[in-house]
């Protein structure tokens, strides 16, 4: 092995551990998501009355990383090398699910309604009863 | 431990005062994560609150997802609407090729 390839060797273990740290690091903060810090907000007083928001998190990602060394087949030829390469990917969504709310009179958890989801979510089943009804109305006709 | 790649965990909050109250929110996880694989899915919700009341005596309030169970009930309706036609559907084919009286 000469020295050319050795150094090679070195940048490449060196990338590799700085790759595997970094993702690491990224794996540790997509479990601190499953913590119930990230679901409950910071309590906000207003009075005599603490407000605590409440939202439900749901984050998915993945990663991949793969090396290979080569070297020529002609026995004259002394060319050899390696490399590698990673990647990944993820997405993390939030949504206020409720409010809690405590007050002299007593502790209360008020629900948050997502309107705009619901309206998507009606719209799409009533497309759907539609499609459903016009195929069977033609399938009668016919 | 062993590895589970599914796998469902409950955590409780940091207190809070409130007047002579201590609310102690709980959570819970659902961590899905595959053996050999860098990656996963974590799906964390609100589930309830702990009241204690300056008497001693202890509440769980659930916190209920209005959303989630709007969302549940269209796709319940959507679901009950498709095989009411289905079932429709068939009757009717059968009847008009004379199965059916």
């Amino acid at each position: 092995m000469n020295e050319q390839t050795k150094n090679n060797d070195v940048d490449l273990e060196a990338s590799a551990e700085a790759s595997l740290s970094a993702v690491q690091e990224t794996m540790d903060r997509f479990l601190e998501v499953a913590d119930v810090k990230s679901v409950y907000g910071q309590p906000v007083e207003h009075g005599d009355t603490i407000v605590i928001p409440a939202a439900e998190v749901l984050c998915g990602m993945a990663f991949g990383a793969g090396y290979g060394y080569g070297k020529s087949n002609d026995p004259e030829e002394q060319n050899q090398g390696s490399g590698g390469g990673g990647g990944g990917g993820g997405r993390t969504f939030s949504r206020p699910v409720a409010v809690i709310i405590a007050s002299p009179e007593g502790v209360r958890i008020d629900p948050v309604i997502d309107i705009t989801k619901l309206g998507l979510a009606g719209l799409t089943a009533l497309g759907f009863m539609l499609s459903v009804l016009a195929r069977m109305s033609k399938h009668s006709s016919d | 431990m062993a590895f589970a790649p599914l796998r469902m965990e409950t955590r409780a909050g940091k207190t809070t005062q409130a007047g002579g109250r201590s609310l102690t929110p709980f959570s819970q996880a659902l961590i899905l994560s595959f053996p050999g694989m860098l990656g996963g899915l974590v799906w964390n919700r609100p589930v309830s609150v702990l009241v204690r009341e300056p008497d001693g005596s202890e509440i769980v309030i659930p916190v209920v997802d209005r959303t989630r169970q709007i969302e549940l009930a269209l796709l319940g309706a959507v679901a009950g609407f498709s095989l009411f036609i289905l079932i429709s559907r068939i009757l009717l084919d059968r009847k008009s090729s004379g199965e059916l009286s």
